[in-house]
């Protein structure tokens, strides 16, 4: 393994437990990580994402269907979201954003690495992710009573030739 | 400056952030606040309004928040800035001291310590 696939397993490594801790402290800790999976290729139907940047730097994203989505943004937001719509998508960038930028600052004050963020991105669009283009591609999925929403974190090495559905 | 009741200004690319946030200054007895999305709406908002607060997040499209406290403080050297992001790492806070702000605050937002925040920006406390 390389110098940075070592780093790269790392910082995958890294994000899942953070985000693990921070789905438990801010929306459900009635939560269960399910296997993670590496694909060669995702396909988003809606982009809800972010990129982080810096080295290393990553592709982030939320996927999941409406009904469960709807209630994991109530879980973190808890302003009264009954349905998708545009709070409710903001809220799943909003959360999105918080688990990220906590990431970044776990990454800096443990002297591992000094990340930032772009602001989130949506597009009703979709997107697909292709490793061949992108890097590796993980599914990180967490099992709620309710559904199940997935995490994508993909490695970024060119990203204006994802592909826009 | 009012100090009793003073006018805020939020700046958060996020609904969500800018309502809770409101919401927040609302429950510590603040009533005067105006929200705007992006870093560039801040400083045109700013140089209009004369806000007494501007609470500003870092990571915005258009305009990030960094770049916002330059062009503020560049126009009125005393303005009262308090970054609020979920960003907070070291290079971050560097440049937010070195651009001018006053204080930072972590997100998720302690409204307590967002009030203490506040108090000492506005002379309150020590």
């Amino acid at each position: 393994m390389s110098d940075y696939e070592k780093e790269h397993s790392q910082f995958v490594s890294i994000y899942v437990e953070r985000l693990t801790e921070n789905i438990k402290q801010h929306a459900n800790d009635q939560m269960k990580l399910l296997d993670i999976n590496l694909y060669d290729s995702f396909e988003l139907n809606e982009e809800l994402a972010q990129e982080i940047t810096g080295y290393p730097s990553a592709f982030s994203a939320i996927s999941g269907d409406h009904d469960t989505l709807v209630h994991f943004a109530e879980d973190y937001a808890r302003v009264g979201i009954d349905q998708y719509d545009d709070l409710c998508k903001e809220a799943l960038l909003d959360f999105l954003n918080l688990i990220n930028g906590l990431f970044a600052v776990y990454l800096s004050q443990n002297n591992i690495h000094e990340v930032s963020l772009n602001a989130p991105t949506r597009d009703e669009k979709g997107l697909v992710l292709d490793a061949e283009q992108i890097g590796k591609i993980y599914a990180i999925p967490i099992e709620f009573p309710y559904g199940i929403v997935t995490f994508v974190l993909a490695e970024p090495r060119e990203l204006t030739k994802l592909t826009k559905k | 400056m009012n100090k009793e009741n003073p006018k805020f200004l939020i700046c958060d690319d996020s609904v969500l952030a800018r309502k809770k946030l409101t919401d927040t200054l609302i429950d510590l007895g603040y009533s005067d606040i105006v929200c705007v999305a992006n870093g560039q709406e801040a400083i045109d908002t700013y140089k209009k309004d004369r806000p007494d607060v501007v609470i500003l997040d870092i990571v915005m499209p258009v305009k990030d928040g960094i770049s916002a406290t330059k062009e503020i403080i560049e126009y009125d050297k005393d303005a009262l800035i308090i970054i609020s992001s979920s960003v907070g790492t070291q290079s971050h806070l560097k440049e937010v001291i070195k651009a001018g702000a006053k204080d930072f605050i972590q997100k998720p937002l302690d409204p307590k310590l967002l009030d203490e925040i506040i108090k000492h920006c506005l002379g309150k406390i020590e």
